[in-house]
């Protein structure tokens, strides 16, 4: 099977999504500064638009994908659910699994902070989106049940 | 390998289904189009926003190539390319062909198309979508012969 994690605008939730389902990250504690940047493809997915990254599989030797879409998460997910219907593969291969925002504004800010060049303002402010969304990001990534 | 064309646009009411229509000769002439048959067409103007991102399957074409349409708002890019990633991952990209409709679409399909589908005001937007998808007629004509030239057999 493969999971994809999709995010809204950048990779910031998807990588720390993916990073506990593949236990790199303690399900149990929320993650400080340190431990999220350094954290593979946590960064502005103003580039990774559409682009699939593999970070690795799990214990089961699933697939674990991130991704992110600049607009419209929930048609991208329809559109690959659909994709697997016309070529008769079994929708259970390849789990969609989003990591919104509960406020879009706030990739907007991230992108604006980004964009005046204010990187580790920018930073910061993912960390702490992150960290605010943990919970619902243990939740998202399977790890609740453990 | 059955290759693959998905015609996409933003509601996946209008031009996409019309441009997926041509290509499967679904009209008398190549010139002009009259509303009986574009109204003839399962989807056309009767999309809901519900199905966008939803890949709908018309026909095989005269190659034996299959014709699909899409609506993807407007993140037509970003869907293509999660698209041929996620084929990827079954060796199957190849046979994937997506061609946007999006710059074939005037100012009437955009009005109409949005008062008809968004607003659900279909008795106001329908004849304004229909004049403006007649105009862009040609326009999706050209597209579509372009497409099949690239595509190939």
């Amino acid at each position: 099977m493969n999971y994809i994690y999709l995010g809204l605008g950048d990779l910031y939730l998807p990588a720390v999504a993916a990073a506990l389902h593949l236990g790199r990250l303690d399900a149990k504690e929320v993650p400080n500064l340190e431990a999220l940047l350094a954290l593979h493809h946590f960064r502005d997915g103003k580039k990774d638009d559409g682009k699939l990254y593999c970070v690795g599989e799990d214990q089961t030797k699933n697939k674990v994908y991130i991704t992110c879409a600049k607009a419209q998460p929930d048609v991208v997910e329809r559109a690959i659910m659909s994709l697997l219907t016309i070529y008769s593969i079994n929708a259970r291969e390849v789990q969609v699994r989003p990591c919104l925002p509960e406020n879009p504004q706030v990739v907007t800010l991230k992108r604006l902070f980004g964009k005046t060049g204010l990187k580790k303002q920018q930073l910061r402010l993912a960390c702490r989106f992150a960290q605010n969304r943990f919970t619902d990001l243990v939740k998202i990534s399977g790890k609740d049940k453990n | 390998m059955t290759k693959k064309i998905i015609y996409h646009c933003y509601g996946g009411a209008h031009s996409s289904i019309v441009a997926a229509a041509i290509h499967l000769g679904k009209f008398k002439s190549d010139k002009e189009i009259d509303n009986e048959e574009l109204m003839k067409l399962t989807l056309f103007d009767r999309q809901s926003k519900e199905a966008h991102g939803q890949i709908h399957f018309f026909d095989f074409d005269e190659e034996g190539r299959q014709v699909y349409s899409v609506g993807c708002r407007n993140a037509g890019e970003t869907v293509k390319k999660t698209l041929l990633e996620v084929a990827k991952i079954f060796d199957k990209e190849k046979d994937l062909h997506f061609k946007d409709t999006l710059h074939c679409v005037n100012i009437k399909m955009r009005v109409g198309g949005y008062i008809s589908r968004r607003l659900g005001l279909v008795k106001l937007g329908r004849p304004i979508v229909l004049n403006g998808t007649r105009q862009a007629y040609p326009k999706l004509v050209e597209l579509v012969a372009q497409t099949k030239k690239e595509v190939g057999p």
